[in-house]
Parts: structure tokens; sequence; C-alpha cells
């Protein structure tokens, strides 16, 4: 089915984007088009590429080769403003409208009719209600954006970046926060616009039934490589799955070990408000547990309750058989849960410090007595674990803002590990990680296991739950609703449950 | 350049230049001048070093200190002995960080404006107790706590000496730079974030204790109007010499450097005939330079 798509000139063409970050290439010479009028999808798992492709594009990164052409001119795009220059607007997930200000200045904000420094009203509101109108938005321009649902706020910041004339739309996970019946809403004002304004959309979603709802043509990113473009009516769920997923380059993952008879954990009927539901499951000594599922699953709310970082409704925490207290960090550390944050950087590490302070932080108590601190321990011990785990850096009074990603990551293992935990809870271990240090955490993990640590490792890699767990368990909403065991599930099968296309 | 060595070159530049200029400035007088003035802010500034390392901020510590003068002249007058009287002032200044601590732990509103509201409230109690008492004439062993240059001076470097093994060889020492570092990441390691917190402030609260009352011991009378300003002049003391504003990085040898940049520019000054107004614009314009800084050097460092 032809359509004006292939033969319309372009919106936006991205030719052979690379983009290199320390250790990881980002970007792989994609290419990527947009045709007017047009809805076209941007998929991939998470680190694919998609956010970083899109920021390319938005001037939030340089690239470091490639080509971008808006309306066939090559255009140079240094900093936010100049997309903006050029008619490309760009919606991210959080909200950015002023909630105390009403519809209209929200469209207008900056851009208000003036005459003499002061805003003319009358032309403010009678502009917004004419562009309301113009994009089939059911809305008063006077009510006050902090009153509307979520999806009325999303409209209003369609609305506001196309007031400002734009041909491109960029929507980043738009969806997330809707629910099924706004979604269609807000399909509907899209499929409106791009055949009333032939206006272009660059749809990033995870919600790949979206596709065939939405789409005109969709293109899918594995690994920072385009891994095809493909008209949305060619094309079926099942390969689109597929081409996700693919086969990944070489990550060595090391071949584990049976786990250990004993329980190092055991969790039963732990509920959080709606976000955890009653989740009861065991980790044995020696054994990784991977609990994976979407964004929003529960996985980071689980390992921050089992480790009293954020107050749970109810449920149990048994270590090594004992019940135990997990109502306060300190209490769950001294009875040997360990939780490593997803967010390295601000949760993980104290950036300014080096890494023997950050090393000896959870250990403190352990190595004071009668309030006096032992440095000499400290420093003696961050040492032997800086040789230990082979973390790089040139002594241990580097800071840890200075260490890449991996080595940052092998600091936070090191410094838990100091607190002798019998549990380790690792939120996203190799996140922001290259394929090198990604193998050093892993062959760090086995190791842990040897010493007859149990490990529970949350992670939205489903590849990775596979390949680094005994066990899968998937998370949905708040609930386990499979578990899976090596050798018994693909990935395939992992993502189907996690996006609840199976099992729920 | 090693980040600690600045302030001192700054100092050392400051001296030369006075000395180099003003003839009045070369003398041992002076230097003793200097010294005296640097005992009571510098022990007053021991306090804030802490709580600025530990990431917080007590606006409050100069109406302590006129609180405790207050306090002290009172029971003074009331004839209680003279180690009692010392005693009790400590426990007003304790209190009062404590008070402090608590507020802003407690209703989790921010440091500036807690304890910028503490500070009218002090002040208005010190001066409905101290409002047209005669304060003076302490007897003789109160005073010598302030008199001549031996004892104060050794007050004032047994605090810091103190504040020195606090910071560097204790738990709570240790902690204190974690939580300035990252109040989160602290929290998550186990620390009792909170409750440390109190402990800053309280000994905040000793400190402008102890100064107000070298203070009242040398001058030989307590007044209700004393200590506006004193905070912030010991909190640029302690910026000036670089500790960091933002919390983790600091030291008690920087606060000392800090102390006398400050008392030494001050007596430059006034040897040079210069007013009190431009005094206060030149460490105005000190302060603003060490934080600018402060603030460039910690970007430069987490970018190599």
């Amino acid at each position: 089915m032809t359509s004006a798509a292939d033969s319309a000139p372009r919106l936006v063409e991205m030719k052979g984007i690379v983009k290199r970050f320390p250790g990881v290439l980002a970007l792989d010479h994609v290419d990527f088009d947009l045709a007017p009028g047009e809805v076209h999808m941007l998929l991939g798992e998470n680190g694919a590429g998609k956010s970083t492709l899109i920021k390319v594009l938005s001037g939030a990164y340089s690239m470091d080769e490639g080509q971008i052409l808006v309306h066939g001119r090559p255009v140079a795009i240094h900093s936010p403003v100049d997309p903006l220059e050029l008619g490309l607007r760009f919606i991210y997930q959080e909200l950015s409208l002023v909630p105390q200000l009403d519809i209209a200045r929200n469209m207008f904000l900056g851009m208000e009719p003036r005459r003499l420094g002061f805003i003319r009203s009358r032309e403010l509101y009678d502009r917004a209600v004419q562009y309301l109108k113009k994009f089939h938005m059911d809305l008063d321009p006077r009510a006050v954006v902090g009153s509307l649902s979520v999806t009325q706020q999303k409209l209003v910041e369609i609305a506001r970046a196309l007031a400002k004339d734009a041909q491109v739309l960029v929507l980043d996970e738009p969806t997330d926060v809707l629910e099924d019946r706004s979604r269609q809403d807000l399909f509907a004002v899209i499929n409106e616009l791009k055949k009333s304004q032939n206006v272009g959309f660059i749809y990033i979603s995870h919600r790949y039934a979206e596709v065939h709802q939405l789409g005109d043509r969709v293109t899918i990113l594995r690994d920072g490589r385009n891994a095809g473009t493909f008209r949305v009516s060619e094309i079926t769920l099942d390969q689109i799955i597929e081409k996700m997923i693919g086969r990944r380059m070489e990550t060595q993952y090391p071949r584990l070990g049976p786990p250990r008879s004993e329980e190092a954990l055991r969790i039963t009927d732990l509920r959080k408000a709606d976000k955890l539901k009653g989740l009861s499951f065991h980790v044995l000594k020696g054994e990784i547990v991977s609990v994976t599922g979407l964004m929003g699953a529960g996985k980071t709310e689980l390992g921050r309750a089992i480790c009293g970082i954020d107050p749970c409704d109810s449920g149990e925490v048994f270590v090594g058989g004992k019940r135990v207290n997990f109502s306060t960090p300190g209490r769950a550390i001294h009875n040997g849960l360990a939780y490593l944050a997803e967010d390295r950087k601000s949760l993980g590490l104290i950036q300014v410090h080096s890494i023997r302070d950050n090393y000896g932080l959870p250990s403190s108590s352990r190595l004071t007595r009668l309030g006096f601190i032992d440095h000499a321990a400290i420093s003696r011990e961050a040492e032997e674990f800086m040789q230990k785990l082979n973390i790089k850096a040139p002594n241990m009074d580097t800071k840890a803002g200075q260490l890449s990603g991996g080595n940052q990551q092998k600091t936070v293992v090191a410094k838990w590990l100091g607190t002798r935990s019998k549990v380790l809870v690792f939120d996203e271990p190799t996140r922001g990680i290259d394929i090198l240090g990604k193998s050093e955490v892993y062959a760090l993990m086995k190791d842990l296991l040897e010493q007859g640590i149990g490990i529970l490792m949350l992670t939205s890699d489903y590849l990775e739950a596979l390949e680094m767990g005994h066990r899968v368990l998937v998370l949905y909403r708040g609930r386990i609703v499979k578990e899976f065991r090596r050798g018994e599930a693909s990935e395939e099968e992992i993502l189907r449950t996690a996006i609840g296309a199976v099992g729920n | 350049m090693r980040k600690g060595i600045q302030p001192l070159l700054g100092l050392v530049i400051i001296f030369a230049i006075f000395a180099a200029v003003s003839s009045t400035f070369r003398t041992f007088d002076t230097f003793k001048t200097i010294l005296t003035q640097a005992v009571i802010l510098g022990t007053l500034a021991a306090g804030p070093t802490i709580v600025l390392i530990a990431g917080g901020l007590d606006l409050s510590i100069g109406s302590i200190f006129c609180l405790v003068a207050v306090g002290a002249g009172l029971l003074l007058n009331a004839h209680w002995p003279v180690a009692l009287v010392v005693l009790a002032s400590m426990a007003i200044g304790a209190a009062s960080g404590a008070l402090n601590g608590a507020i802003i732990v407690g209703t989790g509103i921010p440091s500036f404006i807690g304890t910028l509201g503490m500070m009218k409230l002090y002040r208005g109690l010190a001066e409905i107790l101290g409002m047209n008492k005669d304060m003076s004439k302490f007897p003789a062993s109160f005073q010598a706590i302030g008199s001549g240059y031996l004892i104060p001076i050794l007050i004032m470097v047994v605090s810091f000496l103190l504040v020195w093994v606090f910071l560097s060889r204790t738990k709570l020492g240790f902690n204190c730079y974690a939580i300035g570092g990252s109040n989160e990441v602290s929290r998550l390691a186990g620390v009792p974030v909170r409750r440390y917190y109190l402990i800053y402030y309280t000994l905040g609260g000793l400190f402008a204790a102890l100064s107000a009352l070298i203070q009242s011991a040398r001058l030989n009378f307590t007044n209700s109007s004393w200590g506006n300003g004193m905070e912030l002049d010991a909190i640029a003391a302690v910026i000036i010499g670089g500790t960091s504003m933002s919390g983790g990085i600091g030291g008690i040898g920087r606060t000392v450097i800090g102390v006398l940049i400050v008392t030494t520019l001050n007596a430059g000054l006034s040897h040079l005939g210069v007013s009190s107004s431009w005094q206060r614009i030149s460490i105005g314009a000190v302060i603003i330079f060490a934080v600018w800084l402060d603030v460039f050097q910690r970007r430069r460092e987490l970018k190599a």
C-alpha cells in the first residue's frame, strides 16, 4: 500500500548517526527518517538507543558522526534551541506545564501577545480557543492546568507544541501514565492532526500493542543499531519482538554452579499500597534469583522494601531462616541485607568522596570502638577490596565521581561486601556499563555465590535475567505472575510475560 | 595545587601586603590584637565547621552567643558559683543548638529558614531577660577565663583540637562528612541521619556558649545587644577557609586559616585607616571569591 509517505520529502532524516560514551557505542550508524503526516514508532529495549537518538535530535547530545536533515536541508543542532527553531517539538514523560496557570497561559508561555509590555488577554484566550478547536480538543482555555486529568494535561502539552507551529512532534512514552480510555483519546487527536495538519510524529513506546493501533511505520533499535524499519501493515508483533531481541553482542555470562540447600532469604506476603501486592518467594545460598518486569512493575519497590529503605504495609523477611527486623536501613544492614541502588551516582556512592571513604561508610559501626573509628582498618580493607575486585583507579583516594560506570559499580559492591551481608539485592546491576565491565560484574557475582551469599537481581534486561539467574520471577503490576527456571524459557517468553501478554 | 593550600597562601599574601604597606601593622602588638580577636571568632566558628560539613546551617549562633552571655551575667549577678555558671551557660548553648536541630529534623523545613527564625527568637529572649540589667564586675575567677592571652588562646586551641579529633577520629565525625556528602546515601548505608544532625547542631550551640563566656570574662560585663551578625562572620570564616557550603568537605584546620584571614583583613584595614564600612565590603568580596573558588574547583574535580 503506497502512501504519501513514500514520495513526499522527508520532514526529518538522520543518516549514519554515531554517538559514543566512554566505553559504550550508544548509536552505531543509525539511519532514521520521518515523513509528513505519519506516525513513526520507535521501539527497542532499555539501552537500545531510543532515548539517545532522540537526545541527539533534540540537541541534548551532540553526535560524533552523521548528518541530520530537516525538510531536505542539512542542519546543525548544537543546543536545545536549534530544533525548536526548525519546527521540532519534544514531549517527554515528565510533564512540563506550569500547574498554577491556566491552559491558555501555558500554551503561549513566553510568547504571549503583548502591547507595551502588558499581555493582551483577550487575544491570548481567543488564540487559545482557535487552536483548541483546530486540534479537536474539548478543553476550556481558562481551566487551570493543575486541575486537569493527566490525559488532558498531555493534550495541552501537545497543543502547546503545535501552537508554536510544530511540524514534527516527538513523544517519549506518552501513554505510560494514561489509562486505556485516555489513550484512545490521545490516539484520536494524533490521527486527526496527522491527517489535517500533516504533522509528523516520532512515537517512542514500550507498549508494543500500540504499534498496530497507531503507527504507520516502525523502526526497531537494538544495541545501538537500526534493526529494521517497516511499514506497520507489513510486520507482526511477533516479528517485532524477534527483531528487538535477536542475537546480541557477545556478553560473557559465566556458568553458575548449583545453589546450596539452605535458604539465604525468604519473603512472605510483602505488601505496599498498590505497588506490591503480596509477594512471597525465597532465595537459596549460592543462588541468583532474577526479578524482572516492565518499568513500574515493582522491582525497585521490592528491593527497597526488603532492605528497610521505604516502609511497607506488611510482610515478613527471613535471613538464613531467621525472621528479621527490616524496618530501617540500619536494622536491615545489621541483619545481613544489602541494597545496591539502581541509581549508582546519587544513591550508591558519595561522588565527592574517595573510594576509601565510600567503602567505609556502612562499615563504620563495625570498625568503631568507644566512639573512635579505626581508620587504619578502613584503609586496609578498602585496599584489599580494590585488589580483589580489580577496581581500576590510581589509588583509594580517587574520588568516586571520577570512576567509570563499571568501577563505580564495583566500589558499590565492595562497600556492601564490607558489611558481611548474607543477601545482596542488585537493582539494575549492569545499567550503563560496557561489555567488559558487565563481564566483570557477572564474574564478581559468581564469586559471591561461591561464598554462600544469596543474590536477588532486579533487572529490566530479560537476557541478563535469564542468563544470570538460576530462576527468573516475572513481576507484573506488583505481583509475581510467573516463575521460570533456567533452560525452561526463552527471552521472548519472558518479555511476553512481562508485558502482560501471558500469564496475567 | 592542593586544595587546602590556597587559603593559607591567601593568608600569607594578605599579611605580607599589609605588612609592606602599613608601618603600624608590622608590630608585635598587631599580632596580639589579631590573636585576641581570633580567639572569640575562632571558638565560635568551631561550631559551624561541624554543622556546615554535615550539610546543615545554623544562622542563630550569634543570638545563642547573646543569650548565653545574658544568662551568664544574670547568674553571676545572682552570685552563683563560677563553676556552676560555666556549666549552666554551656547547657543553655547546648539546649539552644539542640532545639534548632530538633525543629529542622522534625519539621523538615530548610535549615536556612528554620535557624533564621530561631535567631530572632533567641535574641528576643535575650533582650527580655537582659534589658536594663547591669551585668558587670564579675568575680576574678570568672574574669580569668578571658583575661590575658594564655587562657583564652588555650581554650580556643583545645576547642580546635577537640573538633579535630571529633572530625578525623570518631564515628560521629566520619559520618558527619558522609551526611554532608549525601543525606540519602548515608541513610541507605544505615547512618541515623536525623539523630546525628541533632548532635551536630547541639555542638554548634556549645561552642557559641564557650565563645560568649570568653568575651564576657574578658570585657567584665555582658549586654543583651551582643553577637549581632557574629554568625555571619563565623560562617564566612569557615567558608573562606575552604569548607564547602554544600557539605561533605572541609576541616577545622581550614577554619583556623579562615578566621585568621578575616581578623587579619580587619586589623590591616584598620591600620590603614579604612572605615568599618569598607572593611565590610572587603570581607564580603572575599567571601564571594572563596565560594566561587569552591564551586569552580568542585566542578573541575568531578570532570577530570
